[in-house]
């Protein structure tokens, strides 16, 4: 008897499952202003395992390490084609100050807007 | 005014991507060495990438050269080929010479150790100084903040070196103590190169022993370095370091809460000996300024940024277990261009990580053990070991680092368990993050992935990093073993190198 694959239901619920609430801090949580920063939101709650996250949040204040900073940039990276650096976490380790240095870093040739228009 | 003293004649300045910063330097030094007359030559090696500023910086040269009485040379990323192909002429492998100069860039991995390594080569066997682009000639003395009365004009001899740490909420204020004029160079050769036999000869009177550990110390030992002590930005890559400070400077941080939460963010210290002190062991070597005696440090650097200078002088002891290093009780400005914070709950991020020297430093430490290990005081040994390591396979080479990686994060949780269970009061924000740092230590050791140095596995999947290790290990190895050739072939070709650009 074959396993039927998981429906996307499902993989929601299984993934649901192992994401813990927000951790109480002082940032007010603020919602994503475009596709980079919502983009960037999916990936940080699924490395922090959270399930929501606010674009102002500071990474370290949710716990975030450099392991979590080298999983977020593995998948930046897969995603959208971005390579960030350490050094743009540490001007600003947000959802925000993110997405900014992806759009910096977003060349037409090979960024994550080229790839989204294809 | 020097008497028997080395003269120190190179004055080598790593610089990348930053004129201003460049300028500020050299003008620095061109005055302070002017003003105790001392007659040098400086030797710049620019690892800028664009055009730009590397035209930015020969500006800065030309400008500064009219103005000084010493002749300053520069060598740039855009002569490395050059370089490598001379090397090649006189017999060194292409890889081994590309891989010693110009590091390994396709990792994305800093090549400060690169630069570094040519900047050996230019100083050659002689005395050199060699100072960072982004200090300040204005100096903050030990006294300033540990009493006079304690230990003042004595010079003591230490196992490891007695460095303080003193902590500023603002580079404003860290600079503030920075006013004296020092005559630098002197300084440094004042103890590079001394001996214990000169300093019975000449400075008995200074010479006070504490805490002399084992007796090394033999007829030829020497000074092979002098360190400054560095006051403004720490130059850390990682806020982690707080938590493992030396009681004095942790009780300093820990006065109250406010000082402790002002310390952590800051990154503005005073890094610092109160007095003149020789030290068996380098501890955390940082290489922001520092004197090297050219004809004993014979091995490179690993051609990385992060913690390549704390690799070189372990790599230094362990070749050469009779060299002392002398610690100068000033401190030089530290005031980078780009300055930044560390967040306040940063301070737990490196806690599941290991760096990629920290994992070669270890696995050079090895050799001591390897049984094969005949004489572990030649570069062709450590050479030879690297290129072993670097054919194990993915199971070995993992089994080993992670080996590598619970001995290092066991000392880590042992020294901070410690250090919690000797307060009193366990209440303040400093006793919260080690526990948080206990925690992720705790959550790490079950992640098999934390045991991968975290420069190679930020770019790569885990197997690619694996394979990355294993070919940096292998062009580190070969990098000792055709070390002595590059040294050998830079004696003919040096001056060459330096007239490239003039």
């Amino acid at each position: 008897m074959a396993r039927l694959p998981d429906s996307p239901l499902e993989i929601a619920r299984r993934v649901g499952s192992t994401r813990t609430a927000r951790p109480s801090i002082e940032t007010p949580l603020a919602a994503p202003g475009d596709e980079i920063e919502k983009e960037l939101m999916e990936i940080w709650c699924e490395v922090l395992k959270l399930i929501e996250i606010g674009i102002n949040d500071n990474l370290f204040d949710l716990g975030g390490d450099s392991l979590h900073m080298t999983m977020i940039a593995s998948r930046v990276r897969q995603r959208m084609n971005v390579e960030v650096t350490f050094g743009n976490f540490f001007e600003d380790p947000t959802i925000k100050g993110l997405a900014s240095a992806v759009r910096r870093l977003n060349q037409p040739a090979n960024g994550y807007q080229d790839k989204e228009a294809v | 005014m020097h008497g028997s003293r080395l003269a120190i004649s190179t004055i080598l300045i790593p610089t990348s991507n930053r004129p201003a910063a460049l300028e500020r330097c050299l003008r620095g030094l061109i005055s302070n060495a002017s003003a105790f007359q001392h007659s040098v030559r400086i030797a710049i090696c620019d690892g800028s990438q664009s055009l730009e500023t590397r035209e930015q910086n020969r500006q800065v040269i030309k400008n500064c050269r009219s103005e000084s009485p010493f002749p300053i040379f520069r060598v740039g990323v855009e002569h490395a080929q050059t370089i490598v192909k001379d090397l090649v002429y006189l017999g060194v492998r292409p890889s081994v010479a590309q891989f010693g100069i110009c590091g390994s860039i396709h990792d994305g991995l800093v090549t400060t150790g690169a630069q570094r390594n040519l900047l050996l080569l230019l100083g050659g066997a002689d005395p050199f100084l060699s100072v960072d682009d982004d200090v300040q000639f204005t100096f903050a003395v030990g006294n300033q903040f540990i009493p006079p009365h304690r230990g003042e004009g004595a010079l003591m001899r230490f196992e490891k070196p007695p460095v303080q740490h003193r902590f500023f909420e603002s580079h404003e204020v860290a600079s503030g103590f920075a006013r004296y004029a020092i005559d630098f160079i002197g300084e440094h050769e004042s103890l590079l190169g001394t001996t214990r036999q000169f300093e019975d000869a000449n400075r008995e009177s200074r010479f006070e022993e504490l805490n002399t550990g084992p007796a090394t110390v033999t007829p030829t030992s020497e000074v092979a370095m002098t360190i400054s002590g560095i006051i403004g930005d720490c130059g850390w890559g990682s806020p982690s370091k707080f938590l493992f400070l030396d009681d004095e400077s942790w009780d300093r941080l820990t006065a109250s809460n406010a000082t402790y939460i002002r310390g952590i963010s800051s990154r503005e210290i005073a890094r610092f000996v109160p007095f003149y002190a020789i030290s068996e062991s380098p501890g955390e070597l940082m290489t922001t300024a520092f004197a090297g005696l050219g004809r004993l440090l014979e091995h490179p650097f690993l051609p990385i940024g992060r913690g390549q200078d704390v690799l070189f002088g372990n790599m230094l002891k362990r070749l050469r277990p009779e060299v002392h290093f002398a610690h100068l009780p000033h401190m030089i400005l530290h005031t980078p261009c780009n300055p930044r914070k560390f967040w306040r709950n940063e301070v737990a991020r490196s806690a599941p990580t290991i760096h990629l020297y920290a994992a070669i430093d270890n696995l050079i430490a090895s050799v001591a053990k390897n049984e094969l290990a005949v004489d572990t005081q030649s570069l062709d040994n450590y050479a030879q070991h690297l290129q072993q390591l670097a054919a194990f396979s993915d199971a070995s080479l993992r089994e080993v680092l992670g080996t590598i990686y619970r001995a290092a994060k066991d000392r880590e949780r042992e020294f901070l368990e410690f250090r919690l269970a000797q307060a009193v009061d366990k209440g303040g924000s400093q006793f919260e993050d080690i526990k948080r740092y206990l925690e992720r230590l705790a959550i790490a050791s079950k992640d098999g992935a934390s045991a991968i140095p975290i420069e190679l596995l930020y770019r790569h999947d885990p197997s690619t990093a694996y394979l990355r290790l294993r070919e940096i290990l292998q062009q580190f190895g070969e990098l000792l073993e055709e070390w002595p050739r590059m040294r050998r072939a830079a004696v003919h070709l040096r001056d060459g190198w330096l007239a490239l650009d003039s």
